[in-house]
């Protein structure tokens, strides 16, 4: 079994590269592939657990992170970057958090990296 | 891998003209084919209009062609199907020699491969 890590970097919304990340995360998951997702940069933006895009006629990519297990997805978010963007972390959905050195090694141990 | 020619894998997201990366793609796969390598590319999102046979591109390089010419110099070069789906790209409208298929394919691709390039958006 390969080890992918996706580094998801885009915001939820103004485009669509957050969410396919995700699907493609998603397809890898099912065909048994180590599935690590990453959100980083604007990328964490996604984690935020109330959204409400229906003026945008988006559906909100929170019921994807709010349940990530489901889809037997490791979620990562990069902590310097929700910091940088003043979020808390209670309004997150669970992941685990970490470091630049953290994804460092996750990156040197992973077979191939995907970044959206 | 003992033995078996070894291969590189391109996932790709950007669209054709808009972006180089089917180009860049389409350069290191001509150089890997011809040291040996085996070369696998997936086109997600916008990357999949490039295999679009009806592309008219006058005075300029045609990406559907360069595609082509990578599969019969045996390269397998598969699109997203639902992104195809999205963009009103149907089967018969493909260039030959590729065709549409799932994120399994993707999974598939990344097993058999010794190197594996993103080449997108996400730069």
């Amino acid at each position: 079994m390969k080890k992918v890590v996706i580094l998801s970097t885009k915001p939820p919304y103004g485009s669509s590269i957050n969410a396919e990340a995700f699907r493609a995360g998603l397809g890898l998951a099912f065909s048994e592939t180590q599935v690590d997702l990453i959100l980083i940069g604007d990328g964490v933006y996604g984690a935020i657990k109330e959204q409400s895009p229906t003026k945008l006629q988006m559906k909100p990519i929170s019921e994807v992170y709010n349940n990530i297990t489901d889809y037997n997805i490791n979620l990562f978010l990069i902590e310097d970057s929700i910091q940088e963007r003043n979020l808390d972390f209670e309004e997150l959905a669970k992941a685990n958090i970490i470091s630049y050195e953290e994804l460092k090694k996750m990156i040197n141990n992973a077979d191939v990296v995907l970044t959206f | 891998m003992e033995g078996q020619k070894k291969k590189i894998g391109f996932l790709i997201t950007g669209g054709p003209y808009t972006f180089e990366h089917l180009d860049t793609a389409y350069h290191l796969s001509k150089a890997a084919l011809k040291k040996g390598y085996g070369v696998s590319i997936f086109l997600y999102l916008d990357a999949v209009v490039a295999l679009n046979k009806n592309i008219k591109s006058p005075g300029e390089r045609h990406i559907p062609s360069m595609f082509k010419e990578l599969a019969d110099e045996g390269a397998r070069i598969v699109a997203c199907g639902d992104c195809a789906h999205f963009r009103g790209l149907t089967r018969d409208l493909l260039v030959e020699g590729t065709r549409l298929t799932g994120i399994a394919t993707l999974a598939e691709i990344i097993e058999e491969c010794n190197r594996f390039i993103t080449l997108g958006m996400g730069e």
